[in-house]
């Protein structure tokens, strides 16, 4: 295991890499930031800190040389590794980070340098460019799914390949939610037996064993969190603003690799009830328009929500990375509740589910407008944003803002502000009409 | 015979109905032969790329070309057409051909997902999902599948395959007596007529090829291998035709040597759907399988460049198809330790080429020879 030793070095050219290349950041003091989340006690800290610090700790974890690490695609289920004690770092994640320390512009022409591709998924390149210098910690092994796209499986691939350690893949039919019961249960089926085999493997690879009455807790675990958060957003349902849009935004739950996790049910449970203060007092605003956000923010330095929120009045009520698509876990019978979940992500069925979501979406939370933020080298996104916002235009008025969640390449404030302003002035006219 | 006479003979029997469509060979087109219907394979540029404004920028040409066609109604004839999941851009191909439904035709769009991994459990999960389709277009079309007719249609498909390997040994030889562009002309005949139709004159045809013992062409210097997925086909038609020195002696594509490599093996004690799943997991993998499988890609154009004897391989990158772009280090890498020039070209399935690269990559193979 001397490639665990390396760790201690990468942290510090990861550091040192962003002292060298750092642009104008959203998270300018990043570092001094994580140190001082840390020494905090957990009872001084707001949801959104114990988040921070959640995450900055796992983060850290991953360089650690004594850390068992996998490098898992987005949408795998975290809960058999947290029940096996080893620490999930997420590739494409970690190129929302990247964007957020402000070093993402010089990691993508680094990645796209390998690629050769200039319109690919910025997550996956950046993460490329990261891998090429060396930034990410060495994992002990790595496991793809085929959700939600096929820029994951070859950065997976590429994965293996630069870092000499074994990769686990596990097939996820697409539509799940459109099958029939029958077909639904073959595919459940289907996808437990590769998550057992994968258990199989990481017993192998790791020497560890996997210890089913903790895997029990964790998907314990795992439903507490659920369902503070649950009850968290049932608050926002018809309320005034009770929390910052950017900020739920930065939770997008579906990503999130604590599930399973003390920290993850204690961070549901400071929100709920910050909500629910926030809530007691009339909300932390007075919005104009109830808005709901598609897909995740531009991670790079950027005022678009801000904007949104502070300049035209509007409020987040929901965020589609904070829809939890999932049924509560059978802890009795953990991996046919793993494939459910996975099977279960509406970002994986043909667009007509999501057609159905945001209509009755919007009626059941009192919508006034649905906001899309592409990502220009997402093929499934991007089409079904922009698929969505034609299907539904005379139902809900929508806002497709072409971007790019990680690349500031193409960036430029004035040109989304010009269409921002002319939705909410639309916005601002229909209300009028109204009262 | 010659290719003229042989297009000739099977122009009546082009795109007759009753005809299901398809874009994937991952499509068991044995299935829908079984139902009574003619296969069709959609595979090259349907003219209408740029007629589509449904399903945003973000897909490939192949996917806008099709969709176009349809709004167009380019597939009129047909009664319905088989979206396998095969990656991103087919994955919303579907979803427009459902949204546009009152103005496409066909109106009747199937999708399955087709797995990404060639295991015994994907063997046996895709059976089932094969099942489920087979009872989807009994119900559609009230139409009855027996095992016996799988069965008849399993050995029509394996009838053609095997022709069609056989018109792919004859380009191993020193001097091909077909051109690439030729093999393409007789593998779009072959996914445009019904394969009865096509085995019956494609064979006393592909028997007069394998007598000729001159070449087809009488000088040229370089033997090219294609890769890709859906390919632009005017590349062969450039290396051959326009004076570079080249030919084109296999394809390692959709419109290639994937379509047809392996048969289906029909055995007493094996269900005919499981057979089915084998092979069309087990074939000759595409840039969108991952796994163990997926990674014999490289392994397989080796091969192929060594049983061609390809002198370079041309790797064609279709725009917005992730899975091509991605893949290509991993072919480039394998392929330069082992000694074999490689170049992309990128494009859509249609249109322009960038003839000056190829150009002077031929040119860069006379230089390393010289």
């Amino acid at each position: 295991m001397e490639y665990r030793l390396k760790r201690t070095q990468q942290l510090q050219d990861f550091l040192k890499f962003s002292q060298e290349h750092k642009e104008k950041s959203t998270m300018k003091d990043m570092g001094e930031k994580a140190g001082a989340l840390l020494k905090k006690p957990a009872s001084e800290l707001s949801a959104s800190q114990k988040r921070g610090r959640a995450i900055t700790e796992m983060f850290t974890k991953a360089y650690d040389p004594n850390s068992c690490v996998v490098w898992h695609s987005l949408f795998m289920p975290t809960e058999i590794f947290q029940a096996m004690d080893i620490v999930p770092f997420t590739a494409e994640m970690a190129a929302a980070g990247i964007a957020g320390a402000g070093i993402s512009r010089v990691l993508v022409e680094r990645g796209e340098s390998h690629t050769q591709c200039m319109d690919s998924c910025a997550f996956a390149t950046c993460s490329t460019g990261a891998m090429l210098e060396g930034l990410f910690p060495e994992p002990d092994f790595i496991v793809t799914t085929s959700q939600l796209c096929d820029t994951a499986v070859k950065l997976a691939r590429f994965s293996a390949q630069i870092t000499g350690r074994k990769e686990f893949f596990i097939d996820v039919p697409f539509g799940g939610v459109v099958m029939n019961p029958d077909q639904y249960r073959n595919t459940v089926d289907y996808v437990a037996e590769q998550l057992k085999s994968m258990v199989t493997f990481i017993e192998r690879e790791t020497g560890r064993k996997l210890d089913e009455n903790r895997l029990y807790e964790v998907m314990q675990r795992s439903n507490d969190a659920r369902e503070w958060f649950l009850k968290a957003m049932e608050l926002r349902k018809n309320n005034y603003p009770l929390v910052r849009g950017v900020q739920m935004l930065d939770y997008s739950i579906t990503l999130l690799n604590i599930w399973g996790t003390d920290a993850a049910v204690d961070i549901f449970k400071s929100l709920y009830e910050e909500i629910q203060a926030a809530c007691a007092k009339g909300g932390i605003a007075k919005g104009i328009h109830r808005i709901v956000w598609i897909h995740l923010r531009p991670y790079y330095d950027n005022t678009i929500i801000n904007y949104i929120e502070k300049e035209r009045g509007a409020y987040l009520v929901h965020e589609m990375s904070n829809w939890i698509f999932w049924d509560a876990f059978d802890p009795e019978d953990p991996y046919r509740s793993l494939a459910r979940k996975m099977l279960s992500n509406p970002a994986y069925s043909p667009v007509e589910v999501q057609f159905d979501l945001y209509e009755n979406y919007g009626k059941q939370w009192n919508v006034e407008g649905y906001i899309g933020f592409t990502h220009k080298g997402c093929r499934h996104l991007y089409s079904s944003i922009h698929m969505c916002a034609e299907h539904l235009k005379d139902v809900i008025p929508w806002l497709v803002i072409d971007g790019d969640c990680i690349d500031p390449r193409a960036y430029s404030f004035p040109l989304v502000k010009t269409r921002i302003d002319a939705f909410f002035d639309m916005l601002d006219i229909k209300k009028e009409r109204m009262e | 015979m010659n290719l003229i006479q042989f297009k000739q003979n099977l122009e009546p029997y082009k795109n007759i109905g009753p005809a299901i469509g398809w874009f994937c060979t991952y499509m068991p087109e044995e299935i829908l032969h079984a139902a009574g219907f003619n296969t069709y394979g959609i595979r090259k540029s349907s003219g209408c790329e740029d007629e589509d404004v449904y399903l945003s920028r973000s897909l490939c040409s192949f996917v806008h070309s099709i969709f176009g066609g349809a709004l167009e109604g380019k597939y009129d004839y047909m009664d319905g057409v088989i979206i396998a999941h095969c990656c991103e851009c087919m994955r919303r191909l579907y979803d427009g051909w459902v949204e546009m439904n009152a103005i496409v035709k066909p109106q009747f769009a199937y999708q399955f997902s087709v797995p990404t991994v060639n295991t015994e459990l994907s063997v046996e999960y895709f059976s089932k999902t094969l099942n489920q389709f087979k009872e989807d277009i009994e119900k559609q079309f009230n139409k009855h599948i027996s095992d016996e007719s799988l069965i008849r249609s399993i050995k029509i498909y394996n009838k053609t395959r095997q022709l069609l390997n056989r018109l792919y040994e004859l380009r191993k030889r020193v001097k091909p007596p077909v051109s690439g562009f030729q093999v393409q002309e007789i593998l779009d005949i072959c996914m445009s007529t019904p394969k009865e139709k096509f085995n019956e004159y494609f064979e006393p045809y592909l028997q007069e090829l394998e007598m000729r013992e001159s070449g087809v062409f009488n000088d040229f210097r370089y033997r090219v291998l294609l890769y890709g997925g859906m390919y632009n086909p005017s590349i062969i038609k450039y290396i051959e035709d326009e004076g570079t020195g080249g030919i084109v002696v296999c394809e390692d594509a959709c419109q290639g040597y994937r379509y047809f490599d392996a048969q289906i093996a029909i055995e007493a004690d094996t269900e005919p759907m499981t057979a089915i799943s084998r092979r069309y997991l087990g074939k000759m993998p595409c840039a969108r399988m991952a796994g163990t499988h997926g990674e014999r890609t490289q392994d397989i154009v080796i091969r192929l460049v060594r049983e061609f004897s390809a002198d370079a391989v041309i790797y064609f990158a279709t725009k917005r198809c992730d899975n091509l772009f991605w893949e290509y280090q991993f072919m480039k890498d394998v392929l330069e330790k082992e000694n074999i020039r490689i170049k992309k070209i990128e494009g859509d399935i249609s249109g322009d080429i960038p003839q000056r690269e190829i150009r002077s990559f031929i040119e860069l193979l006379d230089f390393i020879e010289a």
